[in-house]
């Protein structure tokens, strides 16, 4: 087991660490704001990649109708219907007991599936890569394809984004402010149901964007293509801390690579290995790694 | 206690009242319901429980198509009755694949069961057909199913995996002469060990060397690390024991990742259904082990794709289809025969039925293991600008005929079932 | 509810429903002893469900075993494995419980995957038989569907009964009080930890001896029965029939498998519309169907109470009237 045989397995553990990252750090923002776990995040994945598919091969507007587009696109409608649902639903349930509202994302999560299942069938669907992003790149240690080197650097410029809005700008604050006190930010006259809204949307946004990312990558769509994803990434928030934004990306990238390299040294173990990972570090630190609850 | 259980008493008073009138509610709703199946006297039914969703969906969805191609052909009628098909989707999971045969055969007792798609369903639902007393066209490779699990109730056309490992590996190593170091990735089912397995066994013939085997969950998304894997082992050769999406995405990703520029790569199973689910680029240059191929060279594939043609806008069938429609047709011409659409009388007949000309030319039904004996093909992937047309996926550069239980002497396969007990 | 079950298996098409209402009741009975009465949302009845499975499969397939020994084998099984997710998992509450019953679940889930000399893998355990139930002196075939109706009866109503009497003893009513308000109960001196640890065990065990009814009826044991989203559909049944009572969470049994058995044969997605279902109650029929009956009950009960005590004040006016 040499180095160069494991490099490429932690080079590709990022990547796949990354995306991951993106969609707990969802995961995360919507549970630190309003302390629903999203089980349907799964079926939003799902439903981003679909639309995403239906959006390139279906509705042919110019310029829009491809990869990039819905790059930009497929995020924002996502997120206005993961607004929709929270209004709808989860906020009636917002007083009662958690347990009510991790049934009812549930309940939401067998509707979607089943949802797509109908509209688009149980077919697989093919999602290609763009074709200015195909093609290897020779990095001398390992032959890696652009397309992943480039969901690597955006991914990256996205969590740089991000860090900078939430830390660096009134919004970002407000809505940290949310995150870690809801009733003093309404105490302070700012209005918490529309920074709630707004939350929910942008969690289930970057959902949109994992998504939209990760398809080209696994080359097909099912309905059920959410479900691993969802699981993965509750290992990771519980692992990283709920509702932190470091958690979420170190997280991600520690179970991407630990995946990664177990897959290569004892594949049937690699999926049980990220459930003894969360184990150990519940155990010895409930609160995960940055969890501040 | 006696407060208890007077407490108990109460409750249950009223929840009897509540229980009874719910099983009645019930009964009154579904009763009749169970009934209704049975009103048409004159309807008879056949079966299909396959998997219409999860990674062999598009496989599914073929067979389905071909089953009704042939039943329309046939006016849905057969010796003077209906004949109307029943659908179940199993989402290819052994268990729901075995409630749901269950299901049918109690509501419905079709005459003929046709189950698609995966070896370790088909192992499960014989089984059941044996139990059951229903005759049973199955599909899926492993071997076991006409061979050490067979049963009288069941027949199969899909070639066994002994025959796609001898034909398939056999023609690649002609082909590719002097390889001597081999990467395998399977599926983790019995299809994906079965074939590894001979594969083995005909590598070390060879005195060539496995470096690895890797296994894969069915419909697996990313093969990446096994792919880094490759580059930095640089085989000689690289096979996939692969079905359904799980090839599709092995197939993409071998391309995007260089790697079948590189190294010869030999695919076990190929369909026409799974190469319309990649990238057109993607199988350039990979071998694939295929049961039928719309290009064959005889008649009955001219007719039968001209036909389809017709019927489906130009669409090219794909191999599930023309298996599917190819069993039903056999089933229907000895219910024909024999004028019966008894058990008993239809596997006898079947396993009369000898030779005849099917999808891959002159066929077999071999009466000891009720397996169809039958040409495996060798494909290569085209590239994009030597296609004539969007299905002309591959060129066929090989056949073979390579089967186990050549004999009833030395066949696995034992049934011990009398003329008399079926 | 004897006569109930006596009569179920003719009402409904055909027996096997009836046998799947039963073995899913037990599930769900003993499911609504951590949900209903402790409050305690786990995720991991799947996984104990599937580890009293394969117990009774393997030790039918290696061992011959007696039939009744092999479901109490299950059940302990079961409860053994419950021993340390419990330990670990109710160290926190609420969600993050949840969570953690969500991670073994899945655990164990991939264990009974790669553990394939044992389970069988994707393809299950195959080769199981049902024997016939030894009794010593006779023995009773077990071998058709209605007498096999009959025996996992007894089962339910055996487990049924310890069930209900674990509920109305006072270890009982110390769960209830820890479902109402745990910290209240912690607050006047109780352990709640204990009784958390003891119910998740009890029900534990409950769980592997369905799963080893399951087995004996199915003659095979699978790993989908691992999956979470199987212990997601224990949850829906449960709410279905209601939470707040022992019988309740057998309507949603019930409900729940005529309504998957007949629907999935008008349209294959029939699941979509089980969701709604689901978001119904969740929103706002929190007790279930037994809580829409009791309603309904309570509503043709006071109208009758209504009456009677017009009755009473028209007797007393004309007691007094006549006293007068």
């Amino acid at each position: 087991m040499t180095t160069s045989m494991i490099l490429p397995q932690v080079v590709n553990g990022i990547c796949w660490g990354m995306i991951l990252g993106l969609i707990a750090l969802g995961l995360n923002i919507i549970f630190g704001m309003l302390n629903v776990i999203n089980f349907a995040h799964g079926a939003f994945y799902a439903l981003s990649a679909y639309l995403a598919f239906s959006l390139v091969n279906y509705l042919h507007i110019p310029g829009v109708s491809t990869f990039w587009g819905s790059l930009i696109i497929v995020p924002i409608i996502i997120g206005v219907f993961g607004i929709f649902i929270e209004k709808v639903l989860v906020r009636p349930l917002l007083s009662e007991k958690h347990e009510y509202q991790l049934l009812l994302t549930f309940a939401v999560l067998l509707i979607l599936q089943e949802g797509i299942a109908i509209v688009w069938g149980t077919v697989a669907r093919p999602f290609n890569c763009p074709i200015s992003l195909i093609g290897i790149v020779d990095l001398k240690f390992m032959v890696y394809p652009i397309y992943r080197l480039f969901v690597l650097a955006l991914t990256g410029i996205i969590f740089a984004a991000l860090w900078y809005f939430l830390n660096k700008t009134n919004f970002g604050s407000i809505l940290r402010g949310g995150i870690e006190d809801g009733d003093m930010m309404r105490c302070l006259g700012i209005n918490i149901t529309l920074v709630r809204n707004l939350t929910f949307g942008l969690g289930i946004a970057l959902v949109g964007v994992g998504a939209v990312l990760s398809a080209p990558i696994t080359g097909s769509l099912n309905p059920q293509m959410g479900m691993t994803y969802l699981i993965t990434c509750f290992v990771i928030i519980s692992l990283g801390g709920l509702g932190s934004f470091k958690g979420a990306i170190i997280g991600g990238i520690l179970i991407g690579v630990l995946k990664s390299v177990m897959i290569f040294i004892e594949p049937k173990a690699s999926e049980l290995s990220m459930f003894i990972l969360m184990a150990c570090v519940l155990t010895l630190r409930p609160r995960g790694l940055f969890g501040k609850r | 206690m006696k407060r208890q259980f007077v407490k108990i008493m109460t409750v249950l008073k009223i929840n009897t009242v509540m229980c009874v009138s719910l099983c009645l509610i019930l009964g009154v709703a579904f009763g009749p319901m169970a009934k209704q199946s049975f009103a048409g006297e004159e309807t008879v039914y056949i079966a299909l429980i396959e998997g219409l969703s999860g990674p062999y969906a598009y496989a599914g969805q073929s067979i389905l198509a071909g089953l009704e191609f042939a039943l329309e052909e046939a006016n849905h009628s057969v010796l003077g009755k209906k004949l109307k098909l029943i659908t179940r989707d199993n989402e290819l999971k052994p268990p729901l694949a075995i409630r749901k045969m269950r299901e049918v055969v109690r509501k419905y007792k079709p005459f003929f069961v046709f189950q698609a798609t995966s070896s370790s369903v088909s192992l499960a639902v014989e089984q059941v057909a044996l139990e059951l007393k229903v005759p049973l066209f199955c599909e899926g490779y492993a071997t076991q199913i006409t061979g050490l699990e067979c049963n009288r109730y069941t027949f199969r056309w899909d070639a066994p995996n002994y025959a796609g490992a001898r034909s398939g590996l056999s023609a690649f190593l002609e082909l590719h002469p002097n390889l001597k170091t081999f990467y395998i990735i399977r599926d983790n089912n019995a299809s994906g060990l079965d074939m590894t397995n001979i594969q083995k066994e005909l590598l070390k013939e060879i005195d060539a060397k496995i470096l690895k085997v890797v296994v894969t969950p069915l419909g697996n998304a990313d093969f990446s690390s096994y792919l880094t894997e490759i580059a930095s082992l640089k085989p000689d050769a690289v096979i996939f024991n692969t079905y359904g999406s799980g090839n599709i995405n092995l197939t993409k990703q071998l391309w995007e990742f260089g790697i079948s520029k590189k190294v010869p790569i030999l695919s076990a199973f190929g369909s026409l259904a799974m190469f319309r689910g990649m990238p057109p680029q993607a199988p350039k240059g990979i071998y694939y082990g295929l049961n039928w191929w719309p290009t064959m060279d005889n008649e009955w594939t001219k007719e039968f794709v001209a036909k389809w043609q017709k019927a489906h806008n130009g669409e090219l069938p794909t191999d599930g289809a023309a298996n599917s429609y190819n069993s039903l047709k056999m089933v229907l011409a000895v219910a024909e025969k024999v004028k019966s659409l008894k058990a008993k009388d239809l596997i006898l007949g079947l396993e009369k039925f000898g030779k005849y000309d099917g999808p891959t030319g002159k066929e077999w039904m071999r009466p000891w293991d009720h397996q169809i004996v039958h040409a495996f093909l060798i494909g290569k992937g085209k590239a994009v600008k030597d296609k004539k047309y969007d299905d002309d996926y591959l060129d066929i550069v090989a056949s073979a005929m390579e089967y186990p239980n050549t004999s009833p002497l030395d066949s696995t396969c034992n049934f011990k079932i009398n003329d008399e007990d079926l | 509810m004897i006569i109930c079950l006596a009569i179920l298996p003719f009402t409904l098409p055909y027996v096997d429903l009836a046998t799947e209402v039963v073995i899913l009741s037990l599930l769900t009975v003993s499911f609504n002893l951590l949900f209903g009465y402790s409050g305690l949302l786990s995720f991991a009845q799947a996984a104990l469900f599937s580890v009293g499975s394969y117990t009774m499969g393997n030790l039918i397939i290696h061992l011959d075993i007696h039939i009744l020994l092999g479901i109490l084998a299950g059940g302990i099984m079961a409860a053994l494995i419950a021993l340390p997710i419990g330990i670990i998992s109710i160290q926190r509450i609420g969600l993050y419980f949840a969570f953690l019953t969500f991670a073994f679940n899945e655990m164990i889930y991939y264990i009974i995957y790669e553990w394939v000399s044992m389970s069988g893998g994707d393809e299950g355990l195959r080769g199981i038989y049902r024997p016939n139930l030894d009794l010593g002196i006779f023995s009773i075939d077990l071998s058709t569907q209605l007498r096999f109706y009959f025996f996992s009866c007894v089962i339910f109503v055996i487990c049924f009964y310890i069930i209900s009497r674990i509920i109305n003893s006072p270890f009982g009513k110390v769960l209830k009080c820890i479902g109402e308000n745990a910290d209240r109960a912690e607050a006047i001196g109780y352990r709640v930890k204990s009784f958390k640890l003891m119910v998740f065990i009890i029900s534990g065990f409950f769980t592997g001896v369905a799963g080893a009814l399951h087995t004996m009826f199915v003659k095979f044991a699978d790993v989908e029965h691992c999956m979470w989203l199987f212990s997601g559909d224990i949850v829906l049944m449960t709410l279905l029939g209601g939470i707040k009572s022992l019988f309740g969470p057998m309507f949603g049994a019930a409900l729940f498998v005529v309504l998957s058995d007949y629907l999935s044969t008008l349209w294959d997605r029939w699941l979509f519309i089980f969701g709604f279902i689901f978001l119904g109650c969740v929103l706002f029929f929190r007790g279930g169907i037994q809580g829409i009956l009791d309603t309904l009950f309570k509503k043709i009960g006071s109208k009758k109470r209504q009456s009677l005590m017009d009755e009473k004040q028209e007797g007393g006016r004309l007691g007094k009237g006549g006293q007068k």
